[in-house]
């Protein structure tokens, strides 16, 4: 018998268990890494359980503790959204680099990926270059394209939306030719033109093909933000990482990964409900 | 011209076999008909990029390749490290691991369970920004971004190779089951060879993935002097050609990687579909 309850259990458990495990082992990492440093500290202390409480609470830890890392990610939302030892204005700058990136890159890579489904010569010319387009490292290029734009939030959007826009364009080209050829023969008998078989056919196959696209993307352009951000910027996470490292602040580390991989999943999951609730009128496609 | 007259020859031989005689030729014309356009657009590409633009941050494309030519000793050194060192040893470690983890999730379900949601996750999660905290861990030198390409690989590696051991047909298992086939024969007839093309695919991201992630680690720990630091230090005191030099570097070792694994993949997966060709 399968209830609810039941079937929750087996999807949520493992996943629990595995998480419980995860951070467990953290644990007993952090107090085996700060020992030595805890030891060379205070020379004075004994005790195997005042060590190890002693070990989460070093300033500098070599393994900071899960605690350690939710308290400042907290701490530092408890302060003027302006005030940049605050997450909230890296978060901001962070995040405004990445959706801009996704807006660009995503109507870029629909605009190429319907030019290529109607143009067969541009589709030949060009979708070969847009295929090795992702073997160049564009990350590498993120040093050269910062320069050129200056310490500015366009130059991140041109990382951002070019890393989106190969995503989007590869996922685009299949979902629009993914409609059923019965439809658009259908579509064709009644005379119909190109733009309304394009606009009533075509876009609404192609449209679950183009979110899984951005989701790709979305990742894609968190790191290139971040690593863009490496190569000169005031705000960011990117920033507040190279801020970090001249301090070994490990555990402002710790809380912007915390905070950076927040970002990631909430765009993730604000690209699945767009999905859901845009796609959701269309009727299921085999 | 001279390549089509020497396709057009060894298409000649079989003349006399009839209606085969015309195929090659064609087929040929086909070929070309792919090839040509995309390297129209590079030419054109190219002889703009030549004796057009007027940046320094776009220096022409000869004086790339005479960086590249000036400096290739450096060059080559810093290959060694990024691609021998850092990539190439945190791919295989990060490859190995992810296959065997891959395995045990595929043998028992509740590991499935338990750890495929955090491969999942990890999709959307911005590993590379963890760089800074392994070379504080493990130092400037190579394993450190060994290990952070070991962390970028693992997760696609388990993914596929999870999703491809359990992805064969219930009705082949069950039909090696009533022959009392035992679970190695199940694995290794059934299972490994469903898993194959994915766990390929994998492999195959997974290896642009490591030039990428052993590059862009370099960026976070300015010392030692890989590719990476190279292109970091060149932009820094804007010496653009050496900059696109090491790009370029990276981006050819990429794609020779892939290819590569390409070749492999065939080579171990010559029966599957999507191999076939009509003639």
């Amino acid at each position: 018998m399968r209830t609810p309850f039941r079937s929750f259990g087996r999807a949520f458990l493992p996943v629990a268990l595995v998480g419980a495990a995860i951070i467990v082992v953290w644990y007993i990492l952090a107090v085996r890494g700060n020992w030595a440093q805890v030891q060379q500290q205070d020379p004075t202390i004994r005790g195997f359980w005042n060590t190890a409480r002693a070990t989460m609470q070093v300033d500098q830890p070599w393994v900071p503790t899960p605690h350690q890392v939710v308290q400042n990610l907290y701490q530092s939302l408890d302060r003027s959204p302006n005030d940049p030892r605050a997450i909230w204005v890296h978060l901001g700058t962070t995040g405004a680099e990445m959706g801009l990136g996704l807006l660009a890159g995503g109507v870029l890579g629909l605009l190429i990926a319907t030019l290529f489904v109607h143009s067969r010569p541009m589709e030949r010319a060009f979708l070969p270059w847009v295929v090795a387009s992702q073997t160049v490292p564009v990350l590498a290029l993120a040093p050269i394209v910062i320069s050129i734009f200056g310490i500015t939030l366009t130059g991140k959007v041109v990382v951002t939306s070019y890393l989106v826009f190969f995503a989007v364009t590869i996922s685009a080209i299949k979902g629009l030719r993914s409609a059923d050829p019965l439809a658009h023969e259908l579509m064709r008998s009644y005379a119909a033109n190109p733009w309304q078989i394009y606009w009533k056919l075509r876009f609404p196959a192609a449209l679950p093909f183009v979110f899984t696209g951005l989701k790709i993307g979305a990742t894609a352009a968190l790191v290139g933000a971040i690593v863009a951000e490496l190569f000169g910027s005031n705000y960011g996470l990117g920033q507040r990482i190279v801020f970090a490292s001249y301090y070994t602040q490990t555990i402002v580390w710790w809380s912007t990964m915390l905070a950076a991989s927040l970002l990631g999943l909430a765009a993730y999951s604000l690209l699945a409900g767009a999905e859901r609730l845009i796609v959701r009128a269309r009727p299921p496609q085999s | 011209m001279i390549k089509r007259t020497t396709i057009l020859k060894s298409g000649y031989p079989t003349a006399g076999a009839g209606g085969l005689v015309s195929i090659r030729p064609r087929r040929f014309l086909r070929y070309a008909g792919t090839i040509a356009p995309p390297v129209l657009v590079l030419v054109v590409v190219l002889a703009l990029w030549q004796w057009v633009v007027k940046k320094p941050e776009l220096p022409p494309p000869s004086a790339i390749l005479a960086s590249l030519g000036t400096n290739r000793a450096g060059i080559w050194a810093s290959w060694q490290i990024t691609v021998w060192q850092e990539a190439l040893r945190g791919y295989l470690a990060g490859c190995v691991l992810g296959i065997l983890v891959g395995i045990v999730c595929s043998r028992f379900d509740w590991v499935r369970r338990g750890l495929l949601p955090y491969a999942v996750l990890s999709n959307s999660v911005p590993i590379i920004a963890i760089s800074p905290i392994l070379v504080f861990w493990f130092g400037y030198d190579w394993p450190s971004k060994a290990a952070i390409v070991l962390v970028i690989t693992f997760f696609p590696m388990l993914l596929n190779t999870a999703t491809g051991l359990t992805s064969y047909s219930p009705l082949a298992r069950e039909l090696l089951t009533s022959y009392a086939a035992s679970s190695w024969t199940i694995f290794r007839r059934l299972q490994l060879p469903t898993a194959l093309p994915m766990i390929f695919n994998g492999l195959k991201i997974c290896s642009t993935l490591s030039v990428i992630g052993a590059t862009v680690a370099e960026y976070f720990s300015s010392q030692g002097t890989g590719l990476g630091t190279q292109i970091n230090d060149g932009a820094q005191v804007a010496q653009w050609d050496l900059v696109w030099a090491c790009v370029l570097v990276a981006s050819v070792t990429g794609i020779l990687f892939y290819a590569v694994l390409m070749i492999l993949e065939r080579l171990f997966t010559f029966w599957h579909v999507s191999y076939r060709t009509s003639d």
